[in-house]
């Protein structure tokens, strides 16, 4: 049969460790989170299921996931596709400017951005209410962030971007003769927006909206920090309320896997749908050409808007944020914001004597920079074999490549909680091993993702260009394909280390007493009333992020925005 | 009277001037082309015409009806022109089916749900369509989808029709295809086409008037078809249409030779008129000069080319280099082997590129 | 330099079966192009000879060294062989420079540095890119691009190239420059080529021999271009070179007519060709250019259906009887001398040439 040359062994070997990999690391995690839930003493309980899911608080948490996962989805879509509106088909001023702004949310982790709404709006303590009562003599707090309202409005100001960047993206790419041959034919502008525009813009909005469903639905930072206190859980901030309050008795554990099962079920759903409406070729509206997209003249609304645009951008973005530096600078948290109640103090304690925060930082650094390059490396071998190689078998390759794309961050923490503590004979439990194998399952998908696109465009021509002027399979490999995909390799390491940096949902059930996260700390402080101590220690890790972002913006020459979530 | 008039035309982009004073007049029911090199502004023009560009200076008019004019500061946006347009890429829906496609503009014109499925089924019966109305543009080929687009800009009865390089994005074949098929619908329906295309071919195939523009969208010849290839106005347009050979002569004895060549030979002794020392420049059509083995203009042939059924010959006469073009039934020439030509049509043209009359 | 000789060459991927029995040799220091359909198999050969494909059944000789036999197993990889390639998308390498991409077969050799930059700074010139040498493939055109794919594959001094289809992808002004760069190369460097494609413009033009090969993989003729493009052995080749006639006809009231015309076909046709007309078997065939279009007379006759003006040759299809016929004048001439015909006019048919055909060969495309 006519094949390629091969040396013969060597190809089928990469494909069984890759293969090895991905069913260890990735696999057979979450089958047994699906074993548990679903089977007990080998047989299928499907009866204990539904007792499970009766539960009040259980049910309760899943109607909650999908309420607040709705709500955010409703808002972000609403905000996402108006300001990509605005931002790429009117004539609004300082268009460049304003696109960046309302990219910023993407880079904040959202359990920082809740923490700092906490501080403003706890019905209580917040300042903003405070500020109300006073002015207004009001006798109820205005606002109460600890709601289902609240929770929904954190998430949404930080998932909406997910929305307004596939919908600009298309909006500004779209053939502009799609709406000219419109014009021509007698409509006039609204007609056009809703007949033509709007309809080739679905798939787009779809594909962004169910991002941020599945982001809202597997997020546990926001719930965590607003919704505990009045006892508002969701799947995620339940399965955790449940593993850490019983200290891993089966019936909790049993309850965690089940709600995880929903996670992954609803996951696939999510992106089963995604991949249908991506790949409708029905929607091919991309001009070739460079395009001049018509632009709607705003007239008497332009400034109005640009306000609002920038209110907005003022209120989400800035007030958060410049909440957080000013409370870390606080002598005590209450203290009014005169400059006699500053300090830096807070920022050395943090960084230098206390305990918990330095092995937090240390802890993350080494973490995420091993698994940022393991799973580069690795990543880049399955992926050559995925896109390159001629095996037979590869097909079981991509299937299990596809799995963990957003799986769910407890749930692969779940799954490798029961595959890593004993089960087969190895126990990571408490150890900084557990969080290490769980940053690779989690973000394999990601330099999976990267390194495969990088492999593609380096055309086979290429490579045998090169054995055709003399190299070896090795030479063409090490002098063609291996620098060209550099950029591609270096794009997937950041767009693990700088996301596992920041996290929380994975390593907060995974922490033991030495081995916090950054993410895991500034939850602790928080809730343990170390209000400033969060605060600084959430500073820190915003500035960390911007210079990481601006270090990756040098390194690869593009913004490679790590989407959010923690 | 004319049916659409373009008047002092001018459009600026910064300090460019993309067209440039355009006068032009387009009788009821012509198919003119306009053809140039890309930038010249043709596809600039024809915009103002749709509407999507307003124009700095001048006017439009269709019929007495004015369209835009920057004297009555007067601008009809391209919704409410009423004319027929069809895109280089196309343009169709991906979203609606081929029926939908194609009723979009009655639908917009509030006709009745019957008169929108007559003229529509009309519409596609004319281009060939019917049997695929509920199909979706992405089912069907680059020439289905280019049908489409014609079905939909004729629905609604346009009298005039505007087409921007339509059939760039074809093949070769579909190409030859479409503009039958095009042509066939204006004899029926008796439109004026405005036509832009930088392939003189298909200007050529399709136009009852050929627009020649350089840059600024300034007309160097308009003409009809053969006119615009026997009797090219200047070397622009000469260079523009077809292949050409320019060489430079000398006269001497009331004769005119190939410079630098004139034991070769004469080329003929109708001398064109000239200033003394400053001999026009010769052009011909590589197709245009005969081959012959004995008598003609002497010259060596030096590269034998065969491209199908044409042999391209380049044939040295002393310092100069003439391109010839054979059909490949005639005998042949081997290189290196003498022979002589024959100049069938000789164009004169002076230093500013303007023709001369011999 | 060194001749290439396929033996009984077959590939078959999975269950298809894309030829078999290929057998060819191509001459040391020829220029011979392979033409044919898209998924004819042509690239298939081109890259059996070049060891990216395995036969799976066969032997591919270069020179006199057996490079591939599958019954032997034996094959010698690539980077052995000793041959340039040309792709068709350049395969030029984006983050070298152009010296870089060429001196590489001579860093792979390890030559000498002083001798590897003398070689590829002389392969630079000899594809005019001389003062480019530093410039990276991004900031070069498409014509410059292959140029440099080109003098990377000659640096080394190959025994052959093989060239896929390399000027598909640049515009038809920047072909035709490459055509004589490739053919000028050739005849300097003495190399031989095998050059595969589907445009027969471009394998016309430059090559010693050309072979056509037909959508089911086989062979259907080599020979000197000129020799086949006037007088190819079948239809399928006859139309694959160039705008073809076919004319199907009838035997009707003891003469030879075009099919549904009353009147007779006055040509000289041999007995065994009547023979195969009565069978029918056959059909006849001419190129436009091959037909002389008359007022009067006329070994046929008919109606000029449509005329189209191109610029040097106006087209006009003519029915007769029951069939589309295409010829052509010379414009200039035709339109001077006042014989440019109407749309609608009456008009006779001379025939030049015609061929005889087997419906069988040709192929749906002609509708014969």
């Amino acid at each position: 049969m006519t094949g390629t040359d091969r040396k013969f062994g060597i190809a089928e070997l990469l494909l069984l460790f890759s293969v090895l990999v991905l069913v260890v690391v990735v696999a057979v995690p979450i089958l047994l989170i699906l074993w548990n839930a679903f089977v007990v003493d080998g047989g299928l309980n499907i009866a204990g299921v539904i007792q499970v899911l009766s539960q009040p608080d259980v049910f309760q948490a899943v109607v909650n996931s999908l309420v607040i996962a709705g709500a955010v989805t409703v808002v972000s879509t609403i905000l996402g596709v108006f300001f990509a509106w605005l931002v790429s088909r009117t004539d609004l001023p300082f268009k460049e400017t304003m696109k960046l702004l309302f990219l910023v949310p993407f880079m904040l982790p959202s359990f920082i951005g809740a923490i700092a709404w906490k501080m403003l709006l706890s019905p209580r303590s917040g300042m903003v209410n405070r500020w109300f009562i006073e002015l207004f003599g009001l006798e109820q707090p205005l606002f109460n962030i600890y709601s289902l309202g609240g929770i929904i409005a954190v998430e949404s100001m930080y998932l909406f971007p997910f929305v307004f960047i596939q919908v600009s993206g298309a909006l500004e790419r779209m053939d502009p003769t799609l709406e000219e041959s419109a014009r021509i034919s007698g409509a006039g502008l609204l007609t056009i927006t809703r007949r033509i525009t709007l309809p080739l813009m679905l798939p787009s909005i779809a594909a962004g909206a169910l991002l941020v469903a599945l982001y809202s639905l597997a997020h546990f930072g926001v719930p965590a920090v607003l919704g505990t206190e009045s006892g508002i859980f969701n799947i995620p901030t339940l399965i955790y309320q449940k593993i850490y309050a019983s200290g891993g008795r089966f019936e909790a554990i049993r309850a965690g896997t089940i709600l995880s099962s929903i996670l992954v079920i609803a996951a696939a759903l999510i992106l089963y749908s995604q991949n249908r409406i991506l790949t409708a070729g029905r929607f091919q509206v991309i001009a070739g050409k460079s395009v001049r997209p018509m632009l709607l003249k705003l007239r008497g609304l332009k400034y109005p808007l640009l306000l609002l645009s920038i209110l907005y951008i003022a209120v989400t973005v800035l007030l958060p944020t410049i909440t957080i530096f000013l409370v870390a600078l606080l002598k005590t948290y209450g203290l009014s914001f005169s400059l006699e109640n500053m300090t830096l103090q807070n920022f050395t304690y943090i960084l230098f004597t206390m305990k918990l925060t330095r092995d937090a930082i240390w802890n993350s650094f080494y973490l995420s920079l091993a698994a940022a390059l393991v799973t580069m490396l690795v990543g880049t071998l399955i992926s050559y074999v995925i896109v390159k190689m001629r095996v037979r078998g590869k097909f079981l390759l991509e299937f299990l490549g596809l799995l963990p794309f957003s799986v769910p961050g407890t749930v692969i923490a779940l799954g490798v909680i029961l595959m890593w503590s004993g089960k087969f004979g190895v126990n990571l439990y408490n150890t900084a091993w557990i969080i290490f194998v769980a940053y690779i399952a989690r973000y394999m998908a990601f330099a999976l993702k990267s390194t495969s696109a990088a492999l593609e465009q380096v055309g086979d021509s290429l490579e045998e260009a090169a054995r055709a002027c003399g190299a070896t399979h090795w030479q063409a490999m090490k002098d063609v394909v291996l620098p060209l995909i550099k950029p591609g390799m270096v794009a997937a390491f950041f767009l693990i280390f700088l996301p596992a940096l920041r996290e929380l949902t994975t390593s907060v059930l995974l922490y033991g007493p030495t081995t916090r996260t950054i993410g895991v700390a500034i939850y602790a402080l928080s809730e343990d009333g170390e209000t400033v101590y969060a605060a600084a220690l959430s500073a820190v890790a915003l500035l960390i992020i911007v210079v990481g972002q601006w270090v990756i913006k040098r390194v690869t020459g593009t913004t490679k925005i790590g989407g959010g979530g923690a | 009277m004319a049916h659409v008039i373009l008047r002092d035309i001018t459009k600026r982009f910064g300090s460019v001037v993309a067209v440039d004073k355009l006068n032009l007049e387009v009788a009821r029911g012509q198919c003119i082309s306009f053809l140039g090199p890309s930038g010249c502004g043709k596809t600039t023009t024809l915009r103002m015409l749709a509407g999507f560009e307003d124009l700095d200076e001048g006017e439009i008019l269709v019929g007495d009806r004015v369209i835009s004019s920057s004297f009555k500061n007067y601008y009809l946006p391209p919704e409410k022109r009423d004319f027929g347009m069809v895109f280089q890429a196309f343009a169709v829906w991906p979203h609606l089916n081929v029926f939908d496609n194609v009723a979009f503009p009655l639908q917009i014109r509030g006709l009745s749900r019957a008169e929108i499925r007559e003229k529509t089924t009309k519409a596609l019966t004319y281009t060939g369509l019917l049997d695929a109305r509920d199909s979706y543009p992405n089912e069907l080929s680059g020439g289905q989808k280019q049908r489409i687009a014609l079905a939909r800009s004729i629905s609604f009865n346009p009298t005039v029709m505007l087409l921007d390089e339509p059939l760039s994005n074809l093949d070769p074949k579909m190409r030859e295809v479409m503009r039958f098929e095009i042509k066939e619908l204006q004899k029926r329906f008796n439109f004026t086409i405005i036509y832009v295309t930088h392939d003189q071919a298909e200007a050529m195939a399709l136009s009852d008037r050929i627009v020649v523009m350089d840059f600024g969208a300034l007309i160097q010849q308009d003409d009809t078809p053969v006119d615009v290839y026997l009797k090219p106005a200047n070397k622009f347009v000469f260079s523009f249409i077809g292949l050409s050979n320019f060489l430079d002569v000398e006269v001497a004895d009331g004769k005119v030779f190939l410079a630098g060549a004139r034991a070769a030979g004469p080329v003929t002794a109708v001398v064109p008129p000239h200033a003394a020392g400053k001999p026009p420049t010769l052009a011909c059509r590589p197709a245009e000069i005969e081959m012959v083995p004995t008598g003609g203009v002497y010259g060596v042939v030096t590269r034998r080319v065969l491209l199908g059924d044409i042999i391209d010959y380049v044939v040295k006469v002393g310092p100069t280099e003439v391109r010839v073009q054979r059909n490949v039934r005639k005998p042949l020439f081997g290189e290196g082997d003498r022979c002589g030509l024959v100049f069938a049509s000789l164009h004169w043209y002076d230093e500013s590129g303007a023709r001369v009359s011999a | 330099m060194a001749d290439v000789r396929l033996e009984n060459l077959a590939a078959t991927f999975g269950t298809h079966r894309v030829f078999d029995g290929f057998t060819l040799t191509i001459r040391d220091g020829e220029c011979f192009s392979l033409l044919g359909p898209s998924g004819c198999g042509k690239s298939v050969v081109m890259r059996m000879i070049a060891g990216f494909e395995h036969p799976s059944a066969g032997e591919v000789f270069i020179g006199d060294q057996l490079v591939s036999s599958a019954a032997k197993k034996v094959h010698v990889p690539t980077e052995s062989r000793n041959i340039g390639v040309v792709f068709q998308d350049y395969a030029v390498w984006p983050h070298k420079t152009v010296f870089e991409n060429v001196v590489y077969p001579l860093q792979i050799q390890k030559a000498a540095a002083a001798e590897a930059k003398t070689r590829s700074m002389d392969a630079i010139a000899q594809v005019h890119l001389t003062g480019l040498e530093d410039r990276y493939p991004s900031q070069l055109s498409g014509g410059q691009q292959q140029r440099v794919a080109l003098a990377r594959a000659l640096v080394s001094r190959p025994k052959i190239m093989l060239l896929d289809e390399p000027l598909t992808n640049l515009d038809a002004n920047l072909r035709e420059e490459m055509r004589f760069e490739i053919k000028d190369l050739q005849r300097r460097t003495g190399v031989t080529i095998l050059y595969v494609t589907h445009d027969q413009e471009v394998a016309l033009a430059i090559s010693d021999r050309i072979g056509i090969m037909g959508k089911d993989g086989s062979l259907r003729q080599i020979g000197d271009p000129h020799a086949i493009y006037t007088d190819p052995d079948d239809g399928f080749v006859f139309n694959f070179l160039g705008v073809a006639n076919f004319i199907p006809v009838e035997r009707k009231n003891g003469g030879i007519h075009v099919e549904g015309s009353d009147l007779p076909l006055e040509v000289e046709i041999s007995p065994a060709a009547r023979e195969r007309i009565a069978k029918g078997e056959v059909v006849a065939a001419c190129r436009p250019f091959e037909i002389d279009l008359v007022r009067d007379g006329g070994a046929t006759r008919g109606v000029v259906r449509r005329r189209v003006f191109l610029g040097p040759i106006v087209t006009y299809f003519i029915t007769v009887g029951a069939v589309e016929i295409r010829a052509q004048q010379e414009a200039a001439e035709a339109f001077r001398d006042g014989r440019a015909l109407e749309e609608g006019e009456a008009c006779g048919l001379t025939f030049q040439a015609l061929r005889w055909y087997d419906k069988a060969g040709i192929g749906k495309e002609a509708g014969a």
